[in-house]
């Protein structure tokens, strides 16, 4: 059985969203769940509701840090459109004004840079567990 | 002719008068009975009226004197308290200020002690009241060797009354059951009760319990027995209630708050039983207890030479990992870390909720302890927040009186367990080592996760490559004076050098940006250009 999840990341910095990218694949690798996994990136929090619409995404990891706009902003527009989409914040720290945001947007996760593979798995746990009830 | 119409016209006249007689007199007698009748009505009423006020009167007076003893009790609770938090504070004052030989510090300590658990024990008890008077008093039953329990109070007792010089005996009427079900804390609560009070008001002679079971209806009868002074027939009824003792004088020449009677009967009632009272002024007094037992198992019919059971003494185990703790209140934080890092773990301490949700969000912990009530945000909401952002760490709800109802609670929002306060060792050390791993066990679990990562050739290659993009970058900003550039590449490498173990490259490129931020160029670009000679060794490193 084989699942396919269309994964969206946004982060201006081209590094951080490679890494990132990564990181998701070893733990794709090594979890005894069949996964195809497709990426799609975007540098910028421009049209973000429309990207995940166009290419039918399941899971967005959010850079809080965006030029011209905040990840938070871009979370509320999300969670407009889709309320139920998985959303993780990704941010250089975890300041108290930011955690409490994203929590009260209705952010799925929060992922502290530097980040470690617990995180990111932990993260895509939560997804298979949210969406396919493994 | 003239005459028959005069006598008629008389006849007719005469028989008029006299109906008019008649009906004069039914009338009168009708006035006459209603007269009598608004008579008696308005006696009645005087009587009513009379006997109001006298009811009035006396509950007017029943309420004052209830109101000046609550007053007086308030006056004894005050003093109850303020005693002993009197002599703590005094004497722990002193021990600062002043130089005092070792004996006389283990005295004042003593002391300080003593009064703590003394206060404690009061606390406890007015809760206790507050809780019986709202009716939010619940007992716990469960399944307890009865035996054992009664074993104990003997030993207890017959240690307390020896130093009073007191005898002290515990007989058994009848045999009991071996185990049953009620609540033995509370049945504890009851025995201490009425066995401190013989003792108190016994000054010769003696103690004696004395147990009984009455299989037909399941109950146990415990009678507590004294040759104290005694209790006058008035005042038997006044000391069950908590604002009254027999005596004002009592509270000032015995000590105590007079709060434990009410308790015990409220108890007892409560566990579906009764407490009588038979007592004779001079001779001495039997407090009899009736509880109802579910449960009843076994047969016991001596509680003598009973196998004791030693007290274990605790284990500090050797553990290591990360906690977390989320605590409020200093003594608490200094108390809770002392046992921790006493196993060798790591111990982070955030002071609220808020501050807790930061902390686990950026670290890596093996538990999270959280206390409940905290300013900011509380241990439920920042649980809830947890939940919501998938932090999958194991969390602890830490918190003192816990009624069954907030348990469930607990459990039920995510917590996987609740551990009371104040902490005890035993509870404690069981949850580590449940989520910490002991010394002798390699790595974890957990940990062998982080570092898969950074040992991923793919994952490493990439950081090299953006090592040398930011190298170039670096040495162009340099040059250029793009201090916005010099931070973009600082923040870049600072980030990423951490999880792949460059320390060194880590440290200098967060003092660089702290430079560029508080716009000390001249420093920044010489602490910008060492970290470029570093990268530069670090990408050599790399590519030999």
């Amino acid at each position: 059985m084989s699942i396919t999840i269309n994964i969206l990341l946004v982060d201006d910095v081209e590094y951080s969203r490679e890494l990132l990218r990564a990181a998701l694949l070893v733990c794709i690798r090594e979890h005894e769940v069949q996964i195809d996994a497709n990426f799609f990136h975007s540098s910028t929090g421009k049209s973000i509701p429309d990207q995940i619409k166009f290419n039918n995404v399941n899971l967005v990891y959010l850079d809080i840090e965006l030029p011209h706009t905040s990840g938070l902003e871009v979370l509320k527009q999300i969670r407009e459109v889709n309320p139920n989409l998985m959303v993780v914040m990704v941010s250089g720290e975890s300041s108290a004004a930011n955690v409490t945001t994203a929590i009260e947007h209705g952010a799925n996760g929060f992922i502290v840079k530097p980040f470690n593979s617990g995180r990111i798995l932990d993260s895509l746990q939560n997804y298979l567990k949210k969406f396919h009830k493994l | 002719m003239n005459e028959d119409r005069l006598q008629k016209q008389y006849l007719r006249e005469r028989q008029a008068r006299q109906a008019a007689e008649i009906v004069l007199e039914q009338k009168s007698l009708e006035l006459f009975q209603r007269n009598q009748e608004l008579e008696d009505f308005k006696k009645n009423l005087e009587k009513q009226i009379y006997a109001r006020t006298r009811e009035a009167e006396k509950a007017k007076t029943e309420a004052r004197e209830a109101n000046q003893a609550k007053s007086q009790f308030l006056a004894n609770m005050s003093h109850a308290t303020m005693t002993p938090l009197t002599a703590i504070i005094g004497f722990a004052e002193v021990l600062l200020q002043h130089k005092t030989s070792h004996e006389e510090s283990v005295k004042y300590l003593q002391t300080i002690i003593g009064s703590g658990r003394h206060l404690s024990t009061l606390l406890g008890e007015i809760l206790d009241i507050s809780k019986i008077e709202s009716q939010q008093l619940e007992l716990e039953a469960l399944r307890f060797n009865l035996p054992d329990l009664l074993q104990d109070i003997e030993h207890m007792y017959l240690f307390n009354c020896k130093k009073k010089k007191l005898d002290f005996s515990m007989v058994m009427d009848s045999a009991i059951p071996e185990w049953i079900v009620a609540d033995a804390t509370r049945l504890k609560q009851v025995l201490h009760n009425l066995l401190n009070n013989a003792i108190k008001f016994t000054k010769t002679g003696g103690i004696s319990v004395h147990l009984k079971f009455i299989s037909s209806t399941s109950t146990l009868q415990i009678d507590v027995v004294d040759t104290g002074e005694g209790i006058d027939g008035d005042k038997q009824a006044l000391i069950f209630d908590y604002f009254r003792q027999a005596d004002t004088s009592i509270t000032s020449n015995f000590g105590g708050t007079g709060l434990g009677l009410f308790i015990t009967k409220s108890l007892v009632e409560l566990m579906g039983g009764v407490v009588a009272l038979q007592s004779t002024l001079g001779l001495g007094s039997k407090f009899s207890v009736t509880i109802a037992c579910l449960g009843c198992e076994g047969y016991c019919d001596s509680i003598k030479n009973r196998d004791m059971i030693a007290p274990k003494a605790v284990v500090i185990p050797a553990l290591i990992g990360n906690i977390l703790l989320v605590e409020d209140t200093k003594v608490n934080q200094q108390l809770i870390t002392f046992n921790l890092l006493q196993t060798g773990a790591k111990v982070d301490l955030a002071k609220n909720g808020l501050e807790g949700l930061q902390k686990a969000l950026s670290g890596e912990y093996d538990l999270i302890l959280m206390d409940i009530h905290m300013p900011v945000m509380d241990g439920k909401e920042a649980l809830k927040s947890l939940q919501q952002l998938g932090v999958s760490t194991p969390i602890y709800a830490l918190t003192a009186n816990v009624m069954p109802a907030d348990l469930q609670e607990y459990a039920a929002i995510g917590f996987i367990d609740t551990l009371s306060k104040p902490l005890e060792l035993e509870n404690l050390y069981t949850v580590l080592k449940q989520h910490l791993s002991s010394v002798d066990n390699t790595m974890s679990d957990k940990s062998q996760r982080a570092t898969l990562f950074v040992q991923e050739p793919k994952i490493r290659a990439l950081f090299f490559t953006e090592l040398t993009k930011q190298h170039a970058e670096i040495t162009e900003n340099i040059e250029k004076l793009d201090y916005a550039g010099l931070i973009n590449a600082a923040h870049i490498i600072k980030g990423s050098a951490e999880s792949f173990g460059y320390e060194d490259l880590t440290k200098l490129a967060a003092q660089s940006l702290l430079l560029l931020r508080k716009k000390e160029y001249a420093e920044a670009v010489q602490y910008c250009t060492n970290l470029n000679l570093k990268v530069a060794e670090v990408l050599n490193e790399y590519n030999d």
